[in-house]
């Protein structure tokens, strides 16, 4: 096939690609043979510092790709926490159409960073997961609208606009409810997580994450109003740590999964401890080759570091207590989540990891 | 485009040219890293996706039963959606191989029909020719038909590698640290409105050069692909006659077997876990009696899935026509006008390769996210295949007056009485209708290209009724007194 050979041939970058891809086709036959989820078992464990002798594998699948929202993980990976636990970590990216739930049930990520609702609609569908710390605590949803549209309080959404996606509306819909706004007479619009709807005038105003829309959008030199839901005790966790039901049941695994929750652990207290170096850390590793901006991470890192747990304790940031999973079912209950949150859950396991 | 560009940029979210031009000049570098794993990862997806095809093709060429089951699986695969397989192959496959998998899956179908097209093409009197002198299936696949597969197989490959740099980016969507799809989704939520403009615009520049590489090199090393003289004047379907119906339920259960079995094999051969790789028995299971665990019935799962297709339907419905009309209109405006061809074309490639996932916000700023917005997403679609193997139907059809050498594509195995009568009176249908005969007689609807010849007669079949005195034989009808010189 001649054209192909000439697709090739105008220029030295052309060809370095060529390589570049020939090499990378080459390594897929070693990735298959050494699979990231292949966590060798009886690795010597690690007793105090660098007394281990090889690293252990393992790999954290994200549910979007590598910012601030993962901070803690990337924090750890960047300091050599994992290192510490005698663990070699792999960032598995997410992105718009990544299953993380998948990932972690095939046992191609050892552990994985979902949604408590995430992990709900999973585990009611039998997948074989548990959750042994959450990092977000507070719900980071909130309901952003441009300054200009003057919308201050929930009911002056009522005869206005609201974008939001499909999963978050199975939320907003009791919320409305619960604090008595006419949900009637929110026009919804099916927009997901851009923003530019709300630039673009499309919808008054939309569910977002209060790390990500608002902090772009003030970032682009709009000012916007926010009415969190955490403000209306509407508890949605984010950023909770799920593996395999059956990592737990092995020692040798448990301690691998103890081991890196440990790492996160730490990575979430640095970051909880200076939320501006963790953003500029995971602009530097990540977000600045994703062409992100550096004070949307250093903002945003600032938002999440006030979810999480640090202004209420100095340790165990990650721990799930019995209280909290009691918000979770509360959540679930008004969302319309069929099932018991003490189950989706491993507060024994989250123990062992966070507390003490 | 430039019209449009205009007023959303009275929003504030499009991009003017010289600010997009500004902001490609100040991404370059960045755009630059990004494109190489893209490109990478579209060219082994072409590579295979292509790669796949022609052994299949040849190989149903050789052994008639086997090329209706891959047709068959052919086109059942490509209408599964993507989001519905990737998952599996992202959990099974490791990152890369996965992304060049999902690739692949967006290219072979063009691919493959423009192949499969392209080898009935041959000359019937080349293949007499070469079964007069002994040779079998393998001799006229090499010395006839390869050859005559080639003009269809360039504008099969016009398609297939956009298709493929618009797959590696979706590909990315599924996971992925880097790559062009990863800077869009990461533009698009971080609001930089211009660098999202940008990757649109450098996508479909890409696109469009990869389409223009093709061309080039086509007319470079096989001039006379382009050129009309050689091409046969037999349709896709001519050797449908040889279809016993027997052979044909064959396939068809070959087909069935083929499919269901590779699907249940996930789960027995491959032991993926029932949470994400459902069998062929829990989805009957669940289009029967309902969902296992949620309890739901499957009475509220055919409501809501009705409801769903109808609007789908809909929508789909009143694309196709639209993209399609719009798509014949513009093949024959551009068969008419070579020079404009030349200008529009690569702005087709551009307009076809520019990511739905940053155009799709735009056209809802436009046209809203009703009827009009959904028509014209849907029109986008299907407007560029549908130009390009019209405009090679076009291209492609024979300077002198053709016979209408049709066999009756409907009723294969009947080579009665009603054989002739359905030969003669073929000659009196009118050309325009017969691209839509075979849906109407229960065959597959036509591929592109078969609609393409279609209309490509069609389009010169004024000219030809005209023809009144025949330099070779001529053939009357007898229902409809029409007369048509054959080719001498």
């Amino acid at each position: 096939m001649p054209y192909r050979q000439r697709y090739l041939r105008p220029s030295a970058d052309a060809c370095a690609a060529r390589s570049l891809s020939t090499a990378s086709v080459l390594s897929l036959t070693l990735l298959a043979a050494c699979d990231s989820g292949s966590t060798a078992a009886g690795q010597d464990q690690a007793s105090e510092g660098d007394a281990c002798g090889e690293l252990t594998d393992v790999a954290v699948q994200f549910a979007w790709h590598p910012n601030v929202e993962n901070m803690a993980t990337i924090v750890a990976e960047q300091n050599g926490y994992f290192e510490d636990e005698c663990l070699d970590v792999e960032i598995l990216p997410g992105g718009p159409e990544v299953t993380a739930d998948a990932q972690i049930v095939s046992g191609n990520a050892d552990m994985g960073i979902l949604s408590s609702e995430a992990l709900a609609n999973a585990v009611v569908n039998e997948a074989p997961l548990v959750g042994v710390g959450v990092a977000y605590q507070s719900s980071p949803s909130a309901i952003v609208s441009l300054a200009e549209s003057g919308i201050e309080a929930l009911t002056d959404l009522e005869g206005r606009t609201f974008g939001v996606s499909q999963t978050d509306q199975r939320v907003y819909e009791p919320f409305f409810e619960s604090v008595g706004v006419d949900w009637d007479a929110i026009e919804m619009v099916d927009t997901g997580a851009d923003p530019a709807a709300l630039v673009s005038g499309e919808v008054d105003a939309m569910s977002a994450v209060s790390a990500n829309q608002p902090v772009v959008l003030r970032n682009q030199g709009h000012e916007v109003n926010e009415i969190p839901l955490a403000d209306y005790d509407y508890n949605r966790w984010s950023g909770a740590l799920v593996v395999r039901e059956d990592s737990l049941e092995d020692p040798d695994r448990r301690e691998i999964v103890m081991g890196m929750a440990r790492a996160v652990e730490r990575g979430l207290q640095a970051a909880a401890e200076d939320p501006e170096a963790a953003g500029e850390l995971v602009f530097e590793a990540y977000a600045s080759d994703l062409g992100l901006e550096e004070e949307t991470q250093v903002e945003g890192a600032k938002v999440w570091a006030d979810l999480t747990t640090a202004d209420e304790r100095d340790s165990g940031l990650l721990l799930i207590d019995q209280t909290g999973v009691e918000s979770q079912q509360e959540f679930f209950d008004n969302t319309g989540v069929d099932v018991d949150a003490s189950e989706i859950f491993d507060l024994e396991a989250s123990e062992e990891a966070f507390g003490g | 485009m430039a019209g449009c560009r205009g007023s959303a940029a009275a929003y504030g979210l499009g991009a003017l040219p010289w600010r997009l031009a500004d902001q490609i000049f100040q991404d370059v570098e960045l755009l630059w890293r990004h494109s190489v794993p893209t490109l990478t990862t579209a060219f082994w997806g072409l590579l295979v996706g292509v790669g796949v095809v022609i052994p299949l093709a040849a190989l149903g060429l050789m052994i008639r039963p086997a090329e209706a089951v891959v047709l068959r699986i052919g086109v059942f695969v490509n209408v599964v959606p993507t989001v519905a397989i990737a998952p599996i192959l992202v959990v099974a496959l490791d990152n890369e191989t996965g992304r060049i998998v999902i690739t692949a899956l967006q290219v072979y179908f063009p691919a493959l029909v423009g192949i499969l097209f392209g080898l009935r093409q041959a000359d019937e009197r080349a293949l007499d020719l070469i079964r007069a002198s002994g040779g079998g299936s393998w001799a006229a696949l090499r010395y006839a038909r390869l050859a005559a597969a080639v003009p269809s197989f360039i504008s099969a490959l016009q398609i297939a590698v956009p298709a493929a740099i618009l797959g590696a980016l979706i590909a990315e969507f599924f996971g992925a640290h880097e790559g062009l799809g990863s800077l869009l989704v990461n533009a698009q939520q971080g609001l930089l409105v211009d660098r999202t403009w940008a990757i649109a615009a450098v996508v479909g520049l890409v696109a469009a050069a990869g389409y223009g590489l093709v061309t080039v090199a086509a007319k470079l090393f096989v001039p006379w692909a382009a050129s009309e003289a050689s091409v046969g004047v037999s349709v896709a379907g001519a050797d449908a006659k040889k279809h016993s119906r027997l052979a044909s339920a064959t396939a068809s259960a070959a087909t069935i077997g083929i499919l269901l079995g590779g699907w249940q094999s996930l789960r027995t051969v491959f032991d993926f876990d029932p949470f994400f790789t459902k069998g062929p028995m829990d989805v009957l299971t669940y289009i029967t009696q309902g969902h296992p665990i949620h309890g739901t019935s499957a009475g509220t799962f055919w409501a809501e899935f009705s409801e769903a297709l109808g609007q789908t339907a809909v929508d789909a419905g009143v694309g196709f026509v639209v993209g399609s009309l719009v798509a014949v209109a513009a093949a024959v405006i551009l068969d008419a006008f070579p020079t404009l061809a030349r200008v529009f074309m690569p702005m087709a490639v551009v307009l076809r390769s520019v990511p739905l996932a940053a155009l799709t916000p735009l056209i809802v700023l436009l046209f809203g996210r009703g009827m009009l917005g959904v028509t014209i997403v849907v029109t986008l679609v299907t407007f560029f295949p549908t130009l390009v193997t019209v405009m090679q139907g076009l291209r492609s059809t024979p300077k002198g007056p053709p016979i209408w050498c049709v066999p009756p594509v409907a009723r294969p195995g009947k080579q009665s009485a009603m054989y002739d009568s359905c030969m003669r009176c073929r000659q009196c249908w009118p050309p325009h209708v017969w691209p839509f005969r075979a849906p109407l007689l229960g065959q597959p609807w036509p591929n592109g290209s078969q609609l393409a010849r279609g209309w490509a007669i069609s389009s010169r079949w004024p000219r030809r009724r005209r023809t009144t005195t025949c330099s070779g034989p001529e053939v009357s009808c007898s229902r409809c007194s029409r007369s048509w010189c054959t080719a001498s």
